[in-house]
């Protein structure tokens, strides 16, 4: 049985629907409506009769062939789910674990088809919502909140090792291939780790202790934007590390 | 970059100290420089005195001028991981192998890169100092 048409309409009337007894593929398909509606009621008209054995909540409308259904959003409101089915992520058929990005919502300028300005498209599309947060907050040259060179990080990555926590050394600032150093000091053994911002795999970068505050020998602010001299002073990395344990 | 008359710290308890690099061994690419997991051949420069009451040890000890082979593990040039990350430590430091790869220490004493897995010396990485209850490699 192929899936009917369907058009979703919004209805102040609920009626709690119970989707155990819908046929699998249409159930899929309302659980998608449902996830991708706004968080009001939802009503979902089909244009075409699903099957010979409706369930009882389902009202068929004598006038025509088709069976209204409505149902209320058993799902708690998230902001995150409540976008309009169109910009979505299109589930493809063949693979759970394929995922297609959805189509840039403006037609593509000619000018970029033939390469003008594409650098700066690529920096506000390829990154996601929260890389380019990432980028516009803590690597940026001028915000408030951004990370000093002296700052205490912690970086948790996708695989092992989980996390990595070092001294800010420090940040190289070339749009999508921001990078930055983070220095520790291991059984002894220093260890420096160079992070790329915009990498799938850094899931996390919390700030532990800032720079540039005012307050302690760990606080200040560093004179420098690459402290390269931490590697041969040690005595430096412990005052710093010092604050972050009290 | 390992190469010839480059130092190395040795960080296992086979006696030695610090070894100095003479030969990569099968680096037919980076222009013969041993990065972290290459086999180099090496003559040992510095040892710990070895007494006559630690013979019942299962370590085989190394004198000063023996020339032996080993494996790299920690390098102060950086190493590019698949992911894009770049890690560097402070210094160089290896662990001697006999002529059968397999290691003349028992126990490991500091941290390891990870690139030895990839490389094929899960041996060498199973063994360094644990880590919330995981070998410490980064």
């Amino acid at each position: 049985m192929g899936l009917a048409d369907v058009r979703y309409l919004l209805f102040d009337r609920s009626v709690v629907y119970n989707l155990g007894k819908c046929p699998s593929d249409t159930r899929s398909l309302l659980l998608l409506m449902v996830l991708a509606s706004p968080p009001s009621h939802l009503s979902i008209q089909f244009t075409r009769p699903l099957r010979k054995t409706a369930p009882e909540s389902v009202t068929r409308n004598s006038s025509r062939d088709v069976t209204r259904v409505t149902f209320r959003r058993f799902v708690t409101s998230n902001p995150n789910l409540t976008r309009a089915l169109s910009t979505a992520a299109q589930p493809y058929p063949f693979s759970t674990a394929a995922k297609i990005p959805p189509p840039p919502a403006n037609p593509l300028p000619e000018s970029l088809r033939q390469g003008k300005g594409l650098m700066q498209y690529l920096t506000q599309t390829l990154p996601s919502p929260e890389k380019q947060n990432l980028l516009s907050t803590y690597f940026s040259r001028r915000h408030p909140l951004r990370v000093l060179p002296g700052s205490v990080l912690t970086v948790t990555l996708g695989h092992a090792p989980t996390t990595f926590s070092g001294v800010l050394m420090s940040v190289r600032r070339r749009g999508l291939d921001t990078s930055f150093v983070l220095r520790n000091v291991i059984n002894r053994t220093g260890v420096e780790m160079q992070f790329f911002v915009s990498s799938p795999h850094l899931r996390n970068i919390k700030v532990l202790q800032r720079a540039g505050g005012g307050g302690g020998k760990a606080g200040r602010r560093m004179r420098r934007a690459k402290l390269f001299y931490l590697r041969d002073s040690p005595e430096k990395m412990t005052a710093i590390s010092a604050g972050v344990r009290g | 970059m390992i190469g010839l008359k480059g130092t190395l710290n040795v960080i296992d308890n086979s006696g030695a100290l610090l070894v100095e690099c003479v030969n990569v061994l099968k680096q037919k690419v980076n222009n013969g420089w041993g990065s972290v997991g290459d086999e180099i051949v090496c003559v040992v420069k510095r040892a710990r005195p070895i007494s006559a009451a630690q013979s019942g040890s299962n370590a085989v000890k190394v004198r000063r001028g023996d020339v032996r082979r080993a494996v790299i593990v920690r390098t102060k040039k950086t190493v590019r991981r698949p992911d894009g990350r770049f890690i560097r430590f402070d210094d160089n430091a290896a662990v001697l192998l006999n002529n059968k790869r397999e290691m003349l220490g028992t126990r490991i004493g500091g941290v390891v890169s990870a690139d030895l897995r990839m490389k094929g010396w899960g041996k060498i990485v199973s063994l360094a100092p644990k880590f919330d209850g995981r070998a410490f490699s980064l």
